[in-house]
């Protein structure tokens, strides 16, 4: 999957984040930290302008993974008539 | 508090009818306009290259998701790179799934431009609007509907935002 090198090492420098920068939000790009902002949209603003339009992993830094839930795109019934 | 509202009740010799099964049947949507992010937008008009031109279609009003979700061929066609992982509860247990950002604009309506920075790729292909003319192309979760007061008036065939 895209952003695999990006997510493992978000995992491996996690716990240091968890230290100093819970509940921000990291932008990883490769094996490179680019920075911590406080807003989701702050690191993709940095990440654009410091990378380019570049794949990039923007992430809280959260102890927990929040599971989202789409029940109409998971189960198929975006439309589902009789 | 600005009110946007949405009828589904076509005109009968001037007088306006009632048409719940409209509502029913096409569910809360409003006309999408999904665009580039800004921050992409600047970087392509200071490179001198082409903004790509915004995907014009309809979004649905799921309250059942938690998060917005956007038809990945809207995101390829914007050109949008991925900026995230989001874990989906499926059947089988969490999976991942791709997330990006892009613009959405409400044309027709009074309803404020909003920038995610964060959507759930999905396949909405082949997906219309029934009684609309264009397909469906993101859900409004709610991960946005907490900024909004949402009122739905099935029995009226009307439904109503305030934000």
């Amino acid at each position: 999957m895209a952003l695999d090198t990006e997510l493992r090492y978000f995992e491996s420098i996690k716990g240091e984040l968890l230290q100093h920068h819970e509940g921000k939000y990291a932008l990883v790009i490769g094996t490179d930290l680019v920075g911590v902002f406080d807003h989701s949209e702050e690191a993709y603003k940095a990440g654009i302008e410091q990378r380019g339009n570049v794949p990039m992993l923007i992430k809280r830094v959260s102890k927990d993974d929040p599971v989202e839930t789409i029940p109409a795109m998971t189960l198929g019934l975006v439309r589902a008539n009789l | 508090m600005p009110i946007y509202n949405s009828f589904h009740q076509p005109q009968r010799g001037g007088s306006v009818q009632p048409f719940p099964a409209g509502l029913q049947l096409a569910g809360p949507v409003l006309p999408v306009q999904i665009e580039v992010p800004v921050a992409l937008a600047n970087q392509l008009q200071s490179a001198n290259q082409t903004i790509p031109n915004p995907v014009s279609g309809f979004a649905l009003i799921d309250t059942g998701a938690s998060m917005s979700a956007v038809d990945i061929t809207v995101i390829q066609q914007l050109g949008v790179q991925q900026v995230g992982i989001a874990n989906v509860g499926t059947a089988g247990g969490p999976q991942k799934q791709a997330t990006y950002p892009a613009r959405f604009a409400f044309p027709g309506t009074n309803i404020p431009t909003i920038d995610f920075s964060q959507l759930l790729g999905a396949n909405l292909a082949g997906q219309n609007v029934p009684g609309q003319q264009g397909p469906l192309i993101a859900l409004l979760g709610r991960d946005i509907l907490q900024h909004f007061v949402l009122v739905y008036n099935g029995p009226l065939g009307t439904f109503t935002i305030a934000f």
